[in-house]
């Protein structure tokens, strides 16, 4: 890359970063019901009302209401209130006496659904609350065939943009060095990665919102007009246009092109200056359109994700284009060829992956609360897989480093080292071009999965893991012995939370104690309940908190009289 | 100006046009960008 593209890189990275606000955005959270979660009301309500932190469409929620026996008894479709956008409205038929589970279901900001049900009850006199049935919908947009689109996106978008960079900035020497050499096949590799890339993007963006809106791919009507509605679809719908114009540009440079001439024209400067800037702005889009646009501080972090996606792309594309060159070139100038290009494309790719390592690192520490959380949570796995992947071809890169190019360079004074040098160089950019399309695949997993709550942060701290089924644990914390349950400890329905607090065999009265409950499996705000002190020393409250079925954080907080506040963290497993 | 002389403008007035157009390209991708930006962020 010449310095005039490395400068301008650079600023455009810096400007990206000074305009994107850094302020806290999760997924989408449910902040107030009407009724209330657990509530007992006396009259029948005509709707159920769902306020959410952030505006959903409400043509890709799903809101349930059943009653104990499963009967749906919502009398239309969730719509959006006509007085609040952040609020989905829900008409009910007449309810009868009795409790009723409510069943939501919602697409964030960055494409991730996200679910949570809670109950209330008509009263008065509802009777005691039944076990519901959770409705079993998909919580991932992993499933497979958004999944490998996804992929394709992926790879053909970093495969175009590498092929770009090798052909117009890396491999150009070789046509005046070489005699009877030219860049043709590179070029049209790169065409053909471009059309890929611009017809996997909208197939990508269909079949996921396909999957969002619990709708058949062959339901185009329905489905063509609610691709916009999402920020996720404009995003990638941008990311088309994006590719356009890059494709575009880069048509235009390499037609422009003289790669026979050592300096560039005017002209040829001008359009590799305006391609450049396409590609650029092509791989800002997936950050932006993800989970890097969630994360606090959000500018750092869409910059981060930039340059590990263009890291990738100069390298992999790149591994392509070898591999073109290699079998494009004329064996008897194969090796002069792989002479000029190895060595230039080495140096380029070192740099691309410590970029691709350092910004690998910085996204994960603003990724994950914990180290815990990389191999506790799937998002954490899926990472290692990735991570294990591109040790595995950089394990390669180094060989081709240190010994194929060694052996490429000292082929000028002894030719008979040529010829072996070039099939080992090819034999390792296959493999680290599998290697690297693997990790590819592994970030498109990634990037389909809901990053680890914040709340694991503090699950290092945790006394102990609790459930599936009732609890019942005993802990000594600054001289208290504390018994805590919490039952029946199932999803949707009244939990008792209690904690029996006792000192050298007292029991302890007039302690305040509060208990925290925190969704640990995805985003969604905690819940805080006082406990009441129902007989000396014990303290106990009741609520349906466990809201869904998952991995909760249960932290009691125990102020005793006159002592020292402390709290004990239970890592709790809730089922239906 | 000879022919050979007019062909030579007209295809330099062509490429500058062509690298005009390139650089117009990457400039509507970086405001697809910022737009995108400010409506997602």
């Amino acid at each position: 890359m010449s310095r005039r593209s490395r400068t301008f890189m650079t600023l455009l990275a810096l400007t990206a970063a000074l305009a994107l606000p850094g302020s806290a955005w999760g997924h989408a959270v449910l902040l107030h019901t009407v009724p209330s979660p657990s509530g007992v009301v006396n009259r029948p309500p005509a709707q159920v009302s769902l306020t959410y932190s952030e505006a959903v469409e409400h043509r890709f929620a799903i809101v349930s209401v059943t009653d104990a026996d499963g009967t749906p008894r919502a009398s239309a479709p969730a719509r959006r209130s006509a007085t609040d956008p952040d609020t989905l409205v829900v008409p009910l038929e007449q309810l009868a006496r009795g409790w009723y589970l409510v069943y939501w279901w919602v697409i964030s900001v960055d494409g991730h659904p996200v679910r949570g049900a809670f109950t209330f009850a008509v009263g008065p006199n509802p009777g005691p609350a039944p076990q519901f049935v959770i409705p079993s919908i998909s919580e991932t947009a992993a499933t497979p065939r958004p999944l490998i689109a996804r992929w394709t996106v992926f790879l053909s978008l970093m495969a175009a943009v590498g092929l770009y960079v090798l052909r117009m900035l890396i491999a150009r020497p070789l046509v005046r060095r070489v005699q009877g050499t030219e860049l043709r096949a590179v070029s049209i590799c790169f065409a053909v990665t471009s059309a890929i890339a611009l017809i996997a993007t909208p197939v990508y963006v269909f079949l996921a919102t396909s999957e969002f809106a619990q709708r058949s791919v062959r339901d185009i009507g329905a489905l063509v007009p609610l691709i916009r509605v999402s920020a996720f679809g404009r995003g990638y719908l941008d990311l088309e246009l994006c590719l356009t114009l890059f494709a575009a540009a880069a048509a235009i440079s390499i037609w422009l092109d003289r790669p026979e001439r050592p300096q560039r024209s005017i002209a040829g400067l001008l359009s590799v200056t305006g391609a450049l800037t396409a590609a650029a702005a092509a791989l800002v889009v997936p950050g932006l359109a993800g989970h890097a646009a969630q994360v606090t501080p959000r500018g750092a972090s869409v910059f981060l994700d930039w340059l590990h996606l263009s890291a990738g792309a100069v390298w992999v594309g790149g591994l392509v284009g070898l591999l073109v060159l290699w079998r494009s070139l004329p064996s008897a100038r194969r090796v002069a060829g792989l002479v000029v290009c190895v060595p230039r494309f080495s140096s380029v790719a070192f740099v691309s992956v410590l970029a691709l390592i350092g910004s690998g690192i910085g996204a994960s520490i603003l990724h994950f609360p914990t180290l815990a959380s990389l191999w506790q949570t799937s998002y954490g796995k899926a990472l290692l897989v990735k991570v294990g992947l591109l040790l595995a071809a950089m394990g390669l890169a180094a060989v081709n480093r240190v010994r194929t190019k060694l052996r490429l360079l000292a082929a000028r004074d002894r030719p008979h080292l040529g010829p072996p040098a070039a099939v080992l160089l090819r034999r390792l950019v296959t493999g680290e071009v599998a290697l690297v399309a693997a990790a590819v695949f592994g970030a498109a997993v990634l990037s389909s999965l809901a990053p680890p709550a914040k709340a694991l942060a503090e699950v290092g701290n945790a006394s102990g893991r609790v459930g599936p089924g009732p609890v019942t644990s005993v802990f000594n914390r600054n001289g208290y012995r504390l018994e805590l349950h919490v039952n029946p400890n199932r999803a949707a329905v009244p939990n008792s939370f209690t904690i029996g607090l006792s000192r050298n065999g007292q029991a302890v009265h007039g302690a305040d104690v509060t208990v925290t409950i925190t969704m640990l499996d995805m985003e969604m705000g905690a819940q805080a309940y006082h406990l009441a002190e129902t007989r000396p020393g014990l303290y106990r409250h009741s609520a349906p908190a466990l809201v869904m079925v998952g991995h909760w954080g249960i932290t009691f907080e125990i102020q005793p009289p006159g002592r020292q506040p402390f709290t004990v963290l239970l890592v709790d497993h809730a089922t239906g | 100006m000879t022919r050979n002389h007019r062909t030579a403008r007209a295809d330099v007035r062509l490429r500058l046009l062509a690298a005009l157009l390139a650089l117009g390209a990457g400039a509507a991708a970086l405001v697809v960008v910022i737009l995108l930006a400010r409506d997602s962020i």
